[in-house]
């Protein structure tokens, strides 16, 4: 079992590990708990713990993150007369966690609430930052709030019942925090498994880092920019395939780009550490497309990629830079790119 | 916004039917409407063996190209975000034909025996199994005997006199269709 501690701005305890149930303090007041039904044995689990009598199943996903299930929520909480002092309970992956955190910001002006992430993406992700929100029609996170838990509980069980793609796809931001922190054992991602001994070593270094950064720069004004690494790239796939491609094989493809492209600023050569990592997520293929059908994606509300977009480049484990790059750069390193998901048969 | 949910019907499509019924041209295209990777299974057979189908044949015999492809399909089964386009005896083959139809949905294409026998000349010596005095007899003996089997797919459709945009469309109307009666 693993204990990390985020301190600032609001402290609480991150448990990863099996068995992290007994680690829950007594809770003080009433509690009310929200599940994805993916996870409902879980969730009864986490129920039969603490005593908890009102709970409430959801479909998970981005379709959870909207103001209708929000809604619904609250008007459940309210039904039942829930006071101030009421801790809602999350169990569930990031989509979920991103709406209870939501929910429990928001009821009666705030409620305390613990997390309980069921994904690997949950877990390295979304358990740091305090980060909580829901999507509009018009885009997505555009409604939100920061908001701490009061702990987050990531349970090793839960994570093996997860389907393999999933699995993998939560573990490509721990492949990119090792790369922003030259952390070498993040970036072994080859023989990770929901059973390997190491991941519950492997996911605690993951948050460590996020937790790092995030205290270094809470305001996001420089080092937290880093995290961006790989997800320009990786928003335009996911834009221009309606979001076929998942986030993780878009940010997967996005950080072999960036790879290309910090070997065109005269970086060191990690184009085949980030095709290792494509190899073992075996994602669906990346769309070939001409780079000019990518830029208005690339650029939304931008006029030049050279200019005004800020790329984050690693030049090697632990060293990246955040600037403009020239757009014969960016086409070049674009067309290798390419050129090396072909050959991998990667590309669609 | 963006259907962020359930972006494509399946993960995993087998395409079966008899030869010449286009299962390889429809895969391929399938695979690029639906953003998957596409695997044609004679010629992921050949890649592994350095062989020709016709050789096999030729030399080690139908019964050594059968197990080759079960041992191929048992393989593939493993892989996801696939497109497979089978060979045309593969889903005579009880095992692979149960594993496949617990993996994702099988799509069954169709053809009239003459359109198979006119599709089939065109590649002459790439078919063993059309080596016969009467072939039009033969395409319709063997079509005959394993209809009943290729009934056991999920999803059908005809690809005689129609353009390949025509047939994809079909096939991913009819996978939504066969998602959403599984998911209710």
């Amino acid at each position: 079992m693993q204990r990390l501690s985020v301190r600032s701005p609001i402290p609480y305890p991150i448990w990863i590990g099996e068995g992290v149930l007994a680690e829950l303090p007594p809770l003080e007041g009433p509690a009310a708990l929200l599940y994805d039904r993916a996870v409902a044995g879980f969730a009864q689990e986490v129920a039969e713990a603490l005593g908890v009598r009102h709970l409430l199943g959801l479909k998970g996903g981005e379709g959870a993150k909207t103001l209708a299930v929000y809604g619904e929520v609250l008007s459940w909480l309210a039904q039942r007369g829930l006071p101030r002092n009421t801790t809602l309970l999350v169990v569930g992956g990031g989509t979920l966690t991103d709406l209870g955190g939501f929910v429990a910001a928001t009821y009666l002006r705030g409620i305390p609430y613990l997390a309980f992430p069921t994904t690997t993406l949950g877990v390295v992700d979304a358990s740091v930052g305090g980060k909580t929100g829901l999507n509009l029609p018009e885009g997505k996170n555009l409604v939100g709030a920061f908001h701490f838990p009061k702990g987050v509980y990531a349970e090793l069980k839960a994570l093996r019942t997860l389907p393999p793609f999933t699995f993998k796809e939560g573990l490509v931001e721990a492949f990119k925090h090792g790369l922003i922190q030259g952390e070498e054992a993040l970036l072994k991602v080859e023989d990770l498994t929901p059973e390997s001994p190491r991941l519950e070593g492997y996911l605690a270094q993951a948050v460590a880092v996020k937790v790092a950064i995030t205290e270094r720069d809470p305001l996001e004004k420089g080092e937290r920019r880093l995290l961006n690494l790989g997800h320009t790239l990786g928003h335009a796939l996911e834009a221009h395939t309606h979001h076929a491609l998942p986030h993780g094989a878009a940010v997967a493809y996005g950080l072999l780009y960036a790879a290309f492209l910090g070997r065109a600023l005269g970086g060191e050569d990690l184009v085949p550490l980030v095709l290792g990592l494509l190899r073992w997520l075996a994602p669906p293929p990346a769309p070939l497309v001409p780079w000019e059908e990518l830029l208005p994606y690339l650029l939304r509300d931008k006029k030049k990629v050279s200019q005004d977009l800020h790329w984050v480049v690693p030049m090697a484990p632990g060293r990246l830079v955040v600037q403009p790059v020239p757009e014969e750069t960016l086409r070049r390193a674009y067309a290798a790119y390419e050129e090396a998901l072909r050959r991998e048969g990667l590309g669609a | 916004m963006a259907r962020l949910e359930v972006p494509r019907p399946a993960t995993f499509v087998s395409l079966t039917g008899f030869m010449g019924v286009g299962k390889s041209r429809i895969g391929r295209e399938l695979a690029r409407a639906l953003m998957l990777h596409f695997i044609d299974l004679d010629r992921y057979i050949e890649r592994r063996t350095g062989l020709s189908i016709p050789d096999i044949f030729r030399h080690l015999g139908e019964e050594a190209f059968r197990r080759m492809e079960k041992e191929a399909v048992r393989e593939l089964l493993g892989k996801d975000f696939l497109v497979l386009s089978l060979g045309g005896g593969t889903f005579m083959d009880p095992e692979s034909r149960r594993a496949l139809l617990a993996r994702g949905p099988v799509v069954c294409l169709w053809a009239s025996p003459e359109t198979i026998l006119e599709r089939a000349t065109r590649k002459p010596g790439e078919r063993p199994l059309l080596q016969v005095a009467n072939p039009l007899e033969r395409i319709r003996t063997l079509l005959e005997e394993r209809a009943p089997i290729y009934r056991e797919a999920h999803v059908h459709v005809s690809t005689d006199s129609r353009q390949v945009d025509e047939v994809v469309e079909e096939i991913v109307a009819k996978l939504w269709d066969h998602a959403k009666a599984k998911r209710a």
